[in-house]
């Protein structure tokens, strides 16, 4: 069991979790992410790791909550006890590339940073991209700002940076005459399937981090498939990194929507006492 | 008389607003705090026009329109004033999707919205299919806030049972303090604090289950955001397929629109035709769905071999039944007929009896026997005069023996049309719960005295000496007769004791003649009780209530529970088995107590899996219609009575479609419609048409918190917090 | 129930015993005046009164209207009218009694004038700058009689009105107001006997009158005044307004935070009631009227009439759209007129003199006279009342003696918080309702607030609009958002994070707040920031453009720093210090370190010298 040292509302259900797990910390590398399991009874949540402190010997992540296990998640208070497996997945292709575009949607705003600092000791021009809806959901700038060369912000209702998407921004960059060797999108399904198809039409090769559903999370129970380039691979050992191209996204939706009738029908009964401790 | 809008003249009828005519020739005008069944709040402000001779612009929800006026729905400035007013309404509402050119696509790849955490977007959005304030916004063409947008970082309020309030939606248009106020009559939310804090809320923002709040769910329909949803149907989107159905949860026979995913029940919402003006309550808005869904239900026929109830075929289960039943005389045989049943499915019952000779039949309802004894002899059939909105004109109402917070509770809803109109609302009633805000309540000590009382105060008013009883009597006597139009309710609180609730119900058919009264209405404690007994699935009684008390072949029916009866076709859970009988057949939707101990267990359906007809405690005929798929090898009742029939050898069971049985019933049940109210007999021929042996059968068990014998807690448990804190707890 | 002409003899004979008595001294007792102190300067007198054996009679009166001179007293004594003296100290007060009732010397200082003619060289207090141009129809008696005496409110010409009226139809007392062009003073400036007209015509079995005392508006005081000084002239009022529509019920919304006014109004109620002018059978008229006194529980938009209605119902105080107006569907949905206090204030003196007299005083839209709260940077502040069309500078530089010590005028603030700023050219503007609204400004209620140039027009317009966010009811968007949206803005403008273009998104959310609201708190709330906008641009410019604050109010835009060649090193300032951020060795110059400095003023007040200057120097130069 690890123990939360920190966890905070970052922005509106945007959470902020710092965990003490030094044996994890000394064996991350930018790409793995952990499961984590509030109690018995929830879900095997997979989080992309978002930074580590091999001193300090904690790891961070950053999760919304959208189901029961999640919301369970977000209600721990410092202190509490939660089981977690990491790291897991494979590592993330980093080189000097030249210029490099990363973009980062919603968890993704928090949880690129690693892929960032990589590639910035790689060599690499790193220009960062973040979207958020609005002026008030964006956070983390500053410490992606401090890796990287350029960064942009995106909202879809203009209230900060330009008024669109993070692929509106790479348009727009490379309108303007900028040349990007690879691209790194990390963020919801949608964000990375829109960024991928974008990359994929500006002629620069991308690299994706999925979040199909998983239990295991070690290449066992086969929930996490995905058709990348025609071929079935596992996103818990073969990715989650995979090349933004070759995914085929409505397949990857149709799976995420698997379990929904029977998570909403649950829901339904059980008086989830998890309401009880949710918010006032 | 006539107005001009945009240059064109139209024809106006007095005290309309200028709304209403815009909104009857079809001219847009965009409006969000509006709503056709409340009154006008003028808050929102989308909806202002240019009126020639007003300085300013005026809303036209709330500007009573006059000759000759001359109004401008669309101009230059005015649509850019609309523009900027719904701007800073969405800077403070998480818009950022409303107004962003992937929502479409985005909603269509996530086809079901989350399942916790803060709304920050549509994405997320329990209303997400069904926004006022999206649709306005695409009216308008607005596509950006040029405004500072922020989010109002409210709390959520999501412990109350099925009702989640998140404010950080509400655009404070009042719509639902209004429907809780005006058309409830519960008055449970208000507006709350002040200026850019203003919010709504209950008294002192305590949770709900502490307020007044019935969770009839009104609020929620009307709410234009995801600002109040529903637990129970937030997670489900827009369901596959939906139809038009009625609820048997309770006897108002609330018209419902039903949705259907996944082959599952997944939504029942008041339907807007529906004599019940599109509202509902807790239990047939929020508890018909996990109870249908439920996972303790019956899902094979079984039989017990050597004491242990094993999953069979249906034949099996069926020849087994039938061969229990035929080891027994026609007169040892006793069934049970559940008021939830279908009036096709009561129908067949009955015929499956009749069939074998038998005519021990008896309705799992405390009121059906007494309401029998009482009204059978003295009107032509057993059934209310006047219909729930009749209730709506009239100047006095007395309720009895109910406090209409969980039996039909809708009708609390027409209760305070009347009251609203100027009426006097009683109600007599014994175990103080939450009852009707507006109402004079009296709690007397039993019922039956103080209906003699309040009989004798009708009649000769002020004699006695004066007691508190006395006094409330002669309070309710004065209304009633000042009143020109009265209703007179009798709800299942007085009938637990069965001779109390004869007495009740004789009473109050007299005190209805006494005063001249327009509405009598039995609360039944059982969805179709009514269907039931014009289906004839009783003693003595025959499909359109015949009476045959002196055919000789009907008149020995005994009491099912009673002694010599030795064998038991139970379609509703009986508290214990009696002694003497030796086989029981049991068929039902859900398992219980007795169950276990039962012979042949035949899985069955709940309303919301079946087809047919039912019949409102004011004898309105309701059509039911589903498309969910039953658990395992569960039948609807009318599939299970047809092969029940069948494999005994009766003739009469060659139905292939319930339409078929419907026909055979041979009684006007065209839905919609109303079945002819009861027509009390003049004095003369009144007589105890039905002898005592046929004493009541009974007590049952409370019906208000039950759905055929099935605790509602038992699936949700948010019904029990609710139902418990209006001390319903037995 | 008393006839009248006996009432009127008796109260006659009262007033004149009052006048002949030798040794009266009479004591200004409004809320401001016992604010003031003149409780000290009654315990003083009393005192002087058993030292002396001198039997004086203490008269309790509302306030003359000069707040200016309070505390203020009058003595009445060797036959003299009554002499007023103001401000006067419970230590001056032994003092001025021995020079002028043991050695009839009527001392100069802090001489005001008689009230009455002038005698020897004690000139008439009506010759005083202050009261010379006014025209008192409303504060006639204020200061002068005992508010709660009926008899002196009689004596004074009291009822008189209201018998006429009663001898008149309702119609047509209705004409007479109509003639005297009496329009109404809560602000709108809608004609009285129009509304009163409207409300006759849709007579049911039951109307109401209401009497709108809510007076929120900051800083404004005429109605209180009115209310404490001479509560029977307003009863006399509503009464006549009552029989005029045909209401037997009328209520009085006073706020709550008029305890004195409320007190004096429920006196005088009794009292009328007692003599038969109120209650059943009026002055056997056949007219009967109950008064209700209903308190404001202090929320400003309670003074907007639907809201007011909301809140006499019990409901919460939110305005509802009009038509249909409260003369058509009001309290309760029956036919309602609300009326302020001066307006009802006014009808006494019309049904008294006739139309022809009320019409002959004031402009040519706006009849009658106006009643001010003069406030601000001005020598005389006080209560103010002058025929309408004088124009303000008569009223700031005549009345208000100009802005004291050499200062310069720079805006004239009108309407309070739903009002504008007029800039000093625009001062020779007559004072109606048709030109201030030309200015954008409104006559509102009465405030006045004179501002100089230490006085920052951003600063002002943030206040005014977070005043009426604060108070805005939160019904409607454009009020409840609008408003916050400027504030907002205007906070960030004056803490120096204005960005370009904030001017021009403040006249779109103003015009939007403006024309979008229901009720007029929203409508003219945006009214002290577009003026001050179109008025003062350049202030705006300067705060976003170069982080500067010409009058140098905006805190943290402001630097203290001290001139090494006028400080004296005398440690002063660097001891009083809060944060201790001042050096210097004594007798040498001192200097403020600017990065702790938190601008609290203390050395700049401190000074002996004036070293410390307190200046908006703008982004650019900041001192290191």
């Amino acid at each position: 069991m690890n123990r939360i040292i920190t966890i905070e509302e970052e922005v509106p259900n945007v959470h902020k979790m710092v965990i003490d797990a030094p044996d994890v910390a000394k064996k991350c590398k930018p790409g793995h992410f952990a499961i984590v399991i509030p109690d018995e009874q929830s879900e095997r949540i997979p989080l992309s790791i978002a930074d580590w402190d091999e001193d300090a010997g904690t790891v961070t992540i950053y999760f919304l909550e959208v189901g029961v296990s999640t919301m369970k998640l977000a209600r721990k208070v410092a202190g509490d006890e939660i089981d977690m497996m990491a790291p897991l997945g494979r590592e993330s292709e980093i080189d000097n590339y030249g210029t490099v575009v990363v973009c980062g949607g919603c968890y993704g705003v928090g949880a690129i940073y690693p892929i960032v600092k990589a590639l910035k000791e790689a060599g690499n021009t790193v220009v960062t991209i973040i979207e958020a809806r609005a002026k008030y959901l964006l956070y983390n700038e500053e410490v992606l700002a401090r890796d990287s060369d350029e960064i942009y912000t995106a909202t879809s209702d203009g209230s900060h940076g330009t008024k669109g998407k993070a692929q509106t921004v790479m348009k727009d960059l490379v309108d303007g005459g900028r040349h990007f060797d690879r691209a790194y999108i990390m963020g919801c399904t949608f964000m990375m399937m829109r960024n991928a198809r974008m990359a994929k039409e500006l002629g620069i090769p991308s690299k994706v981090y999925l979040n199909p559903l998983m239990v295991d999370a070690t290449g066992m129970c086969g929930v996490c498939r995905c058709d990348v380039g025609g071929e079935t691979k596992f996103a818990c050992v073969d990715g989650p990194e995979f090349d933004g191209a070759d995914v085929d996204w409505e397949q990857l939706f149709k799976r995420s929507a698997q379990y929904v009738p029977h998570q909403t029908l649950a829901y339904q009964h059980k008086k989830c006492d998890i309401d009880h401790c949710g918010g006032v | 008389m006539t107005a001009r809008i945009d240059g064109k003249d139209y024809d106006i009828i007095e005290g309309e607003t200028i709304l209403d005519i815009a909104r009857r020739n079809d001219i847009y005008i965009p409006t969000l705090c509006n709503h056709p069944d409340l009154s006008a709040f003028g808050g929102c402000r989308l909806c202002l026009v240019k009126v020639e001779g007003f300085r300013a612009f005026v809303p036209a929800c709330a500007t009573p329109v006059q000759d000759d006026m001359v109004i401008e729905t669309t101009e230059e400035d005015l649509d850019d004033l609309r523009r900027r007013i719904l701007q800073l309404i969405l800077s403070e509402h998480p818009s950022a999707c409303i107004i962003c050119a992937d929502r479409e696509e985005c909603l269509d790849l996530h086809p079901d919205p989350t399942k916790a955490g803060r709304v920050t977007g549509c994405r997320f959005c329990p209303n997400r299919n069904e926004c006022d304030l999206f649709d306005v916004v695409k009216a308008l063409g607005v596509d950006d806030i040029w405004v500072e947008t922020e989010y109002k970082d409210v709390p959520l309020y999501r412990r109350d049972p099925f009702i989640h309030r998140d404010y950080n939606l509400c655009i404070l248009c009042g719509r639902c303090v209004r429907v809780c106020a005006e058309i409830r009559g519960v008055s449970a939310i208000a507006f709350t604090e002040r200026s850019h804090d203003a919010t709504i809320g209950t008294a002192f923002q305590g949770p709900l289950v502490d307020s007044s709040c019935v969770f009839c769910g009104a609020c929620e329909d009307v709410c234009p955001t995801g600002s109040i949803s529903s637990k129970m149907t937030r997670w489900v989107s827009i369901p596959e397929v939906t139809g038009k159905s009625t609820c048997v949860m309770c006897p108002a026979g609330c018209a419902m629109d039903v949705g259907f995913k996944w082959g599952r029940m997944t939504i029942t919402e008041p339907s807007e035709e529906g004599e019940n003006v599109a509202q509902a309550c807790l239990k047939g808005r929020y508890c018909t769905v996990p109870l249908t869904n439920s996972k303790d239900r019956l899902e094979y026929p079984r039989v017990t071999t050597d004491g242990v109830l094993r999953p069979v075929k249906w034949e099996t289960a069926l020849e087994t039944a039938v061969e229990g039943l035929k080891g027994f005389a026609p007169e040892e045989i006793g069934m049970i007929v559940s008021p939830s049943l279908t009036v096709e499915e009561a129908f067949l019952a009955q015929r499956i009896m009749r069939g074998l000779g038998s005519d021990n039949i008896a309705i799992a309802s405390n009121m059906a026997g007494p309401m029998q004894k009482a009204w059978g002899g003295a009107m032509d059939r057993v059934a209310g005069i006047g219909t729930m909105t009749d209730i709506r004109d009239c100047d006095a109402v007395l309720i009895v023996g109910t406090d209409l917070s969980l039996t039909a509770a809708v009708t609390q809803v027409h209760v305070h049309a009347a009251w609203k109109d100027g009426a006097s609302v009683f109600n007599v009633k014994i175990d103080p719960r939450k009852g009707y805000r507006h109402a004079d309540v009296i709690e007397p000590d039993a019922y039956g005295p103080f209906m003699d009382i309040l009989l004798e105060e009708v009649k000769a008013p002020g004699q006695q000496p004066h007691t508190p009883d006395r006094d409330a009597a002669g309070r309710i006597a004065s209304a009633l007769k000042d009143a020109d139009k009265t209703a007179i309710l009798v709800g299942p609180g007085a009938f637990r004791d069965a001779a109390e609730g004869t007495q009740v119900a004789k009473l109050a058919l007299e005190l209805f003649e006494a005063v001249n009264g327009t509405v009598l209405l039995p609360l039944w404690d059982g969805g179709n009780v009514q269907g039931v007994l014009e289906a004839g699935a009783s003693r003595c009684l025959t499909p359109g209530q015949c009476i045959e008390q002196d055919s000789g072949k009907y008149s020995s029916g005994r009491n099912p529970l009673g002694e010599g009866i030795k064998a038991l076709y139970l379609t509703h859970p009986v508290p214990e088995i009696p002694e003497g009988v030796e086989f029981v057949v049991y068929q039902g939707p859900f398992g219980s107590q007795v169950s276990e101990r039962a012979d042949v267990i035949l899985p069955s359906s709940m309303f919301s899996e079946t087809e047919g007809t039912v019949i409102s405690l004011d004898g309105r005929v309701g059509s039911i219609t589903s498309d969910a798929r039953l658990p395992n090898m569960a039948k609807p009742d009318w599939k299970v009575f047809i092969d029940m029939g069948r494999a005994l050898g009766l003739d009469g069971f060659d139905f292939e479609a319930v339409a078929d049985i419907t026909e055979a019933v041979g009684l006007p049940l065209e839905p919609g419609t109303h079945l002819p109210p009861g027509e009390p007999l003049p004095e003369g021929d009144r007589a105890v048409r039905v002898d005592d042996a046929v004493n009541p059968v009974g007590p049952w068990p409370c019906s208000a918190t039950r759905y055929r014998g099935r605790e509602i807690a038992e699936d949700v448990e948010d019904f029990l917090e609710v139902a418990a804190s209006w001390g319903w707890d037995e | 129930m008393t006839d009248f002409d006996v009432l009127k003899a008796e109260a006659d004979k009262v007033w004149d015993d009052l006048q002949s008595t030798d040794g009266v001294v009479y004591l200004g007792t409004a809320s401001c005046g016992i604010a003031a102190g003149i409780g000290e300067v009654k315990r003083e007198t009393e005192r002087w009164m058993a030292e002396n054996g001198a039997d004086l009679r203490l008269s309790e009166v509302g306030c003359i209207g000069t707040c200016c001179f309070e505390p203020l007293v009058s003595i009445q004594v060797h036959g003299n009218p009554p002499v007023a003296y103001g401000p006067v100290e419970g230590r001056t007060m032994g003092g001025l009694l021995d020079s002028i009732i043991t050695h009839k010397r009527y001392p100069t200082e802090a001489l005001l004038g008689s009230i009455g003619d002038a005698f020897g060289d004690v000139p008439s207090i009506w010759d005083h700058p202050v009261t010379a141009t006014q025209k008192r129809i409303i504060t006639e008696n204020n200061g002068i009689i005992d508010p709660v005496e009926l008899e002196h409110y009689i004596s004074q010409g009291g009822f008189e009105g209201l018998k006429k009226a009663l001898a008149m139809t309702p119609d047509e007392v209705i004409e007479t107001v109509l003639e005297s062009g009496l329009r109404g003073r809560g602000g709108a400036g809608f004609p009285s006997g129009r509304k009163w007209q409207m409300c006759r015509q849709n007579r049911t079995d039951k109307s109401y009158m209401v009497c709108n005392a809510d007076e929120g508006d900051p800083g404004a005081f005429m109605d209180r005044s009115i209310l404490e000084g001479d509560p029977y002239r307003l009863l006399e009022g509503l009464t006549t307004a009552s029989y005029a529509i045909g209401a037997d019920e009328a209520y009085i919304y006073a706020r709550a935070e008029y305890p004195l006014a409320i007190k004096r109004l429920r006196i005088a109620i009794a009292k009328l009631e007692e003599v038969g002018f109120l209650g059943e059978d009026i002055m056997g008229s056949g007219f009967s009227l109950s008064i209700h006194i209903k308190e404001g529980a202090g929320a400003f938009v309670c003074g907007e009439e639907t809201a007011l209605l909301a809140s006499i119902e019990g409901k919460r105080g939110m305005p509802r759209p009009r038509p249909p107006y409260p003369a058509q569907e009001g309290l309760w949905g029956k036919p309602t007129v609300i009326n302020n206090v001066k307006s009802l204030a006014s009808v006494p003196a019309i049904m008294r003199l006739g139309a022809e007299h009320f019409a002959s005083i004031g402009s040519e839209g706006t009849k009658g006279t106006a009643v001010f709260a003069l406030t601000g940077k001005v020598k005389y502040p006080g209560l103010v009342e002058v025929p309408m069309g004088t124009t303000i500078r008569e009223i700031v530089e005549g009345i208000g003696g100009g802005v004291p010590d050499g200062g310069k005028l720079k805006a004239v603030q009108t309407g309070g918080p739903s009002g504008g700023c007029i800039p000093e050219s625009m001062l020779d503007l007559p004072v109606d309702f048709e030109s201030l609204q030309q200015a954008g400004a409104i006559m509102g209620s009465g405030g006045m607030v004179v501002m100089d140039e230490e006085t920052c027009m951003v600063d002002v317009a943030r206040y005014f609009i977070s005043f009426t966010q604060y108070e805005s009811c939160g019904k409607c968007p454009p009020c409840r958002i609008g408003t916050k949206k400027m504030k907002d803005i205007l906070e960030r403008i004056c803490d120096g994070n204005g960005d370009p273009g904030d001017i021009e998104v403040l006249e779109e959310i103003g015009s939007t707040v403006r024309m979008g609201s229901l009720c007029q708190l929203g409508g003219t709330a945006p009214n002290p920031v577009l003026s001050t906008i179109k008025y003062f641009r350049e202030e705006y410019e300067a705060h976003i453009s170069d982080g500067r604050c010409p009058a140098a109010v905006c805190k943290p835009l402001v630097t203290y720093t001290i001139e090494p060649d006028e400080c004296i090193g005398c440690t002063l300032c660097a001891k009083n210090c809060p944060v201790s951020c001042i050096a210097g060795a004594p007798k040498e110059a001192h200097v403020i370190d600017q990065h702790q400095c938190v601008k609290c003023g203390m050395c700049h007040s401190i000074c002996p010298k004036d070293a410390v200057k307190k200046t908006s120097p703008g982004r650019k130069e900041v001192v290191e």
